[in-house]
């Protein structure tokens, strides 16, 4: 998020806190489908300035939010939403980088932490002792680092876009636990055939490779 | 009323109109609408047309400080919205002819 839609993005947010508790869950519903959008962050905040100005106004006169939004908040975003400009093709390859560097990073500490023996490894190499600083590097920790990422974005997209609740989303939710279902068992056979060693890495190299992928994180978000 | 149908295609010139009266922002292009006879118009319906309209550059946006808090956007016509204004009332009138005509002297032609 670059310096001007962060600024949007906390007036928005301060200004959430007015709107009255009756309309707060639309509106969350609303923040989270727009989330979803093929918009830019920036046109996201600028919608939900004007929407927020719309429903304060409103309150401010004692009508309610479905009084100038209608019944279905859906049609109205979809009918916003096809008249913003989409994401560009550079927008769209900066997300996908941005949650590359950012996912791998943080699954890489995680990786390392919960990996054989490590902290007992270092304590010792830091108290002088001989000790092998080489974490071993298998199938299975490759594949978890590529399909948990894709399996946590598909999760959020499907939350972003089934935010209203419609007939349409109870229906879905069948087909939701049936890929949580297949993705759990997925993992769990990464996890039981994939312990092959595939290489090695010294620490040292893995902290520096999660230092440069989250460097890259915070530049990319700021684009 | 109105009906919803008939009104697409008819709002974003009436809308049009009524920016070109002067700076204006969503709910009072509402009620001006709404003293003209349009029932049930509301900033909803209007927020997805201003936003095409501006995207299309038939309108110009900006953003001023308004009393509730969010700074509230209000619209001028340009100068491409006064050509499209100008065009949309030309195929107003010709629909609106052709559709009187058909309604007042059409079962003449037929009984003849």
């Amino acid at each position: 998020m670059n310096n001007k839609t962060k600024r949007l993005f906390k007036t928005n947010r301060s200004l959430l806190k007015d709107v009255s508790e009756t309309s707060q869950k639309e509106m969350t519903d609303l923040i989270c489908y727009l989330s979803g959008a093929n918009i830019s962050e920036y046109d996201q905040e600028l919608v939900l300035q004007d929407i927020l100005d719309m429903v304060l106004s409103a309150q401010n006169r004692g009508e309610c939010i479905q009084t100038i939004l209608g019944e279905d908040f859906k049609q109205f975003c979809d009918e916003v939403i096809a008249n913003l400009p989409p994401k560009t093709i550079q927008q769209k390859v900066i997300d996908i980088l941005d949650i590359f560097c950012h996912s791998i990073a943080v699954l890489s500490m995680i990786f390392l932490v919960v990996s054989d023996d490590i902290i007992s490894r270092v304590l010792a190499y830091i108290q002088g002792k001989p000790s092998d600083l080489h974490v071993s590097i298998t199938t299975g920790t490759f594949l978890s680092m590529i399909v948990i990422p894709i399996f946590a974005v598909w999760i959020v997209n499907w939350v972003m876009k089934n935010s209203f609740h419609t007939e349409e989303r109870k229906n879905k939710m069948w087909k939701g636990c049936i890929t949580g279902l297949c993705c759990m068992i997925a993992f769990l056979l990464i996890q039981t055939y994939g312990k092959a060693i595939v290489f090695t890495l010294h620490i040292y190299s893995i902290l520096i490779i999660v230092v440069i992928l989250y460097l890259a994180h915070k530049v990319l978000q700021r684009l | 009323m109105i009906p919803s149908q008939m009104l697409k295609g008819t709002l974003e010139g009436c809308i049009l109109k009524v920016i070109s009266f002067k700076e204006t922002y969503g709910y009072e292009i509402s009620e001006n609408l709404k003293e003209y006879g349009f029932s049930n118009i509301s900033e909803g319906t209007i927020y997805p047309l201003l936003l095409r309209l501006e995207r299309n550059g038939l309108i110009i946006a900006t953003y001023k400080e308004s009393p509730v808090g969010p700074k509230r956007k209000y619209f001028t016509i340009s100068t491409q919205g006064l050509i499209e204004l100008h065009a949309f009332y030309d195929s107003w009138n010709e629909l609106s002819v052709a559709i009187i005509k058909l309604f007042q002297t059409g079962g003449e032609r037929h009984e003849q």
